[in-house]
Formats: structure tokens, sequence, C-alpha cells
């Protein structure tokens, strides 16, 4: 399905490149797609321990320098987007899976929603990375628990989105014919309102990846995150932190990897935002 | 509170490990504690009692502000909790000020213009939030402290000693409110009473102070919200600079699965965010006259 507001723009653009740029955003996608799926099946041969290879500065070999294990600093990172790019995408689609339900039902009458939303006022009142904190020194650092805690306390900014437009959008006209044409409240809910929502909500999820990537990693850095032999990107920064006077690299690395993930969320979330919602 | 009381107590309690084999461990670091000593000092801890008996013990004791003696410095831990509370306020207020202030300075200036300056503010308000303190600070401790050695990396003593974790503390808020001031700055700025106001013939600044008017609220009612969220970056930025406030004394009190801290800190910390969300629901009702 063509995005709309693309092709009348672009379609009578200047020369032979049309194709590609009504398309930009799609191709935007897939690289990103592509490059996470590149990441994920390239050989690191270089992130195993070689004591005899320490602190080497940055080179041909060694993009990024290797650190204070041996290992070759970018083959670690790239071992490391699965940890954190990969879970926090995770995090983010379940997290928005239950605030959408969650929203969807302060549609059914006043009583569901006030409960939803007592629940989702504690949440929001919580402090929520002590409170993860917390959690995850009490469960012990694994994969499953970070994805569980961040869910449990990230889930409220898709119900308040949802759960607002939802009481918007119940008043508008096209709700109303669907509810005179004998729509139950579900089925309006689920196949009139909730396509609506659709665009702002993907909008809001591709911004929310940011603070997951945010998340994940400081919980990793702080060492209750991801277990140790996991090559996390906030793992990796705390691991070389101490060596940052003779290695800077092994610390520039990671952090640029932080900046740079969480830099494109919040630059698709803006440009899924100007696009559909 | 009282959920929160309950949360407190029990989730310490979930760890699986036992807090006094913990304790002896980290105190002797010797692997294998002898018994004796592990009995001894579960009594002195009331550990020995059934886990309801303990709950209710430590309720009615919590609301005294009496969270009993912490298992590693064997001195009471809500003192301490508090002093350190001391510090992390000092800590969150300067930082919040300081980006409610910049925030909306940034976010004016981008709706405002398109080039230069706007630019720039732009650029601010995106990529401030991709810098967490813990990307931030170890990169502003080798810039600031090893190689340019003008700003000191650790510890409490001084305003000097507070420029750098505010400026980390800061960056992340400072985005968010400059991006939600610049967004409804937008939207003001289409407004008919702005067009009124510039056929009037007002300056450009002019203008712009009556459209911020409008678009203030957001700022307000995020403010409230960032303030738990700067107690969380508290965490992360009091680890990175060893400032004794109460996220490092959080992060300690984790490692060393010392309960009565852990407890003792939270408590404070999520009663905190409370009180402040609740006096953040009535500040909005008074800055947004539409809402009441």
């Amino acid at each position: 399905m063509p995005i709309p507001g693309s092709v009348n723009r672009t379609i009578g653009a200047r020369g032979k490149s049309w194709r590609f740029r009504c398309n930009r955003d799609v191709v935007v996608l897939a690289f990103l797609v592509g490059v996470l799926a590149l990441c994920t099946v390239i050989p690191t041969k270089g992130s195993e321990t070689n004591l005899a290879n320490r602190f080497r500065q940055p080179s041909l070999r060694h993009i990024f320098g290797t650190d204070q294990f041996g290992r070759d600093v970018a083959s670690t990172i790239i071992k490391g987007t699965t940890g954190t790019i990969v879970l926090s995408i995770v995090c983010v689609l379940l997290a928005a899976t239950i605030g959408i339900v969650l929203g969807l039902c302060t549609g059914l009458g006043p009583r569901r929603r006030i409960a939803a939303l007592s629940v989702s006022d504690i949440v929001v009142c919580l402090p929520t990375f002590m409170v993860a904190l917390m959690v995850m020194s009490a469960v012990g650092p694994g994969r499953l628990a970070v994805v569980a805690v961040l869910v449990g306390l990230g889930w409220t900014p898709y119900f308040r989105l949802t759960s607002q437009l939802v009481l918007s959008l119940s008043s508008t006209q096209f709700a109303e014919a669907a509810r005179a044409g004998g729509a139950s409240p579900i089925r309006l809910l689920v196949r009139h309102i909730l396509p609506n929502l659709a665009g702002q909500l993907l909008a809001l999820s591709a911004a929310r990846v940011s603070h997951s990537i945010v998340a994940v990693s400081s919980l990793s850095f702080l060492g209750v995150g991801m277990p140790p032999p996991s090559m996390e990107w906030g793992a990796l920064l705390a691991s070389s932190q101490p060596y940052a006077e003779r290695a800077p690299w092994s610390v520039l690395a990671p952090s640029l990897a932080i900046v740079v993930a969480a830099t494109v969320s919040v630059l698709l979330g803006r440009r899924l935002q100007s696009r559909l919602a | 509170m009282l959920v929160v009381l309950a949360g407190v107590f029990f989730v310490p309690n979930l760890t699986g490990i036992d807090p006094a084999e913990a304790t002896l461990r980290a105190r002797f670091s010797d692997p294998n504690p002898d018994p004796v000593a592990l009995s001894s000092l579960r009594s002195e801890f009331g550990l020995d009692q059934h886990v309801a008996g303990r709950m209710l013990n430590f309720a009615g004791r919590a609301i005294r502000g009496d969270f009993g003696l912490s298992y590693v410095s064997r001195l009471p831990a809500w003192p301490p909790a508090v002093r350190a509370f001391g510090v992390s306020l000092t800590l969150v207020l300067i930082t919040m000020a300081l980006a409610v202030g910049l925030g909306c300075v940034c976010g004016v200036v981008a709706a405002s213009s398109k080039r230069g300056f706007g630019r720039a503010a732009r650029t601010v308000c995106i990529l401030g939030s991709s810098f967490p303190p813990h990307v931030l600070g170890p990169l502003c401790v080798l810039v600031f402290g090893v190689w340019l050695r003008v700003l000191p990396t650790g510890g409490w003593e001084g305003w000097h000693s507070a420029v750098l974790p505010v400026i980390v503390l800061m960056i992340g808020p400072l985005a968010t409110i400059g991006e939600v001031v610049r967004s409804e700055m937008v939207e003001a700025l289409r407004a008919s009473f702005v067009r009124t106001a510039r056929a009037k013939g007002l300056s450009n600044a002019r203008v712009l102070i009556h459209a911020f008017a409008v678009s203030r609220h957001g700022a307000i009612a995020l403010s409230g919200v960032m303030l738990t969220g700067l107690l969380s970056g508290a965490v992360l930025v009091e680890t990175l600079f060893s400032l004794p406030g109460i996220g490092r004394m959080l992060v300690d009190g984790v490692r060393n699965s010392d309960v009565p801290v852990v407890q003792a800190t939270l408590t404070l910390a999520v009663g905190f965010s409370l009180i402040i969300s609740t006096l953040m629901d009535i500040g909005t009702r008074y800055a947004d006259p539409r809402i009441r």
C-alpha cells in the first residue's frame, strides 16, 4: 500500500529517480531492517577474548580498536545489537499491545474506564527506573526479566494515547453510524476506532524504541540487566569505563552505538508522526 | 501508599538470596559462612520469624520512620536515607529549573525560525533525548575530567562538583520539554490571535511571548512527570559521579542485598513521587483554567 501523501508530491518529480523518491520512506525502513538483520547474522569472530591483543588503537583491522579483553570493539557492538535493539523492539511491541488493549477497554463503559485509568495513574507515578532496579535485583539479571519489567512499567504511554483517542473518536459521526448499524461495542472499537488510531500508535511506538534502548542499556550499565556474557551496549560501556583513559575508543564506540540507535528511533517516530498521524 | 509499602517489603524478600548469608559473605569475603554466625545474625535482624509477622512488624515501624538497622553498617537505615535524599533533591531541583528554563527557550527559538538558531535548537531537541546519563556521563568525565582537567569527576563538595552531574542529567528533560514547547508553539503561531498581534505591529519578541503564554501548559504538565523521571536519572548520575545521593544508596543497597536500606530509600523515593504527582495535578488545574 502506498503511503498516503507521498505519491502526489513526487510522481511528477523531475528525472528518472522518481520511482526511488516516491518510496523513500520504504527504502529507509528496508535499509534499517536490513542492517538489523545483517547484525544478527554477521560472523563476529573478533568478539572472543584474546589477551595478547589488548588496548589496540583503532586501525583498519580493528575499526574501533580492541578493549581490555582484546576483543574487537566493532565486533562486540555488532554482537550486542541483538541484546539491545532487538530486545528493545520486543519490549515496545509487548508494551504497546498491553497499552492498546487496556486503552480500548476504556471505551467499554465508565466503570472499566476509571479502573484502567487509576491503574495507569499509579504506574505513571512510580519512579520507573528505581522500581525497575529493585525488581531486577530481586529476580536477578536475565533477558526475560528485563522484558517483563520494562513492559510492566512502559505500557502507560500507549494506554494514555489510546484511551484519549477512543474517548474523542467515539463521539464522531462514523462511530455513531456504526452504532446505528448495530455494531457491538467491541466490534465498534476493533473495526472502526482502532484503524483510526493505527498511525499515531505506530509513530509513538517507533519513538518509544529510543526510551526502551536507553532503559535496557542503563539497567545493564548498573549490572542488573542482561547477564554478563551478553554484549549488551550498556554492559560494554560499564565494563570499559575503568579503562577510559587508556582506551577511550572502547568507551566511545558503545556510546556512539546507543546514541545513533536512539536518534534513528526518534527521527523515525517524527517522520511517521508527520506522515501517518 | 499502603500498596507501595507492601511492594517495598515483599519484592526484596522474593530475592531467593538469604540476606544474612549475603551479608556475611560480603563482610568476611568467605564463600561458605559459618552456620553459627548465620543463625545469630538471623535472630539479630529478626529474619527467623515468619514472613507475615515480619510484614506486620515492618509496616508498624515503617509508619514511624523506623526501617531497622542496615545489615552492613548496623546503623539505622532511615536517617542516612533522608540525608542522601536531601542531596538528590538539590541535584534534581537545580537540574529541573535549568531544564525547564532552557527547554522553553529552546522550544520557542526552534519554533520561531527555520534557520540558524532555530535549526540548532531543533537539533538539540532531537539529539538531547538520545544522550542518556550513562552515555553522556562517561564522555563528560573523559573530556572535562581526564583530558581537560577543569572539573572534578566525583564527590559532592562545592558548586563546581555539581556542574557535570547537572549537565548530564539535564540534557534529556531539556530536549523533551523543548520538543513539547516547540510543537505547541508551532500550533499557537498559526492561531488567529497571533495574526492580530502581528497586525497590531507588535515586535517579533512580543508576539512570541504572546504565543508562549498559550503553549506553556504542556511544559508545566510535563515537568511533574519529569521530576520523577529525574529522580530515576539521578540513580545513574549519582553512581557515575559518586555523589552521596539516594540513587547511589539504592544501588549500593541492591548490590549488598541490604534490605532495610533498599526499603528505606525506595519508600522515600516513591512517596516523594506520589506527593509530587498529586501536587502537579492540582497545579495544572490552576495553570490551565480550561481543565477545571
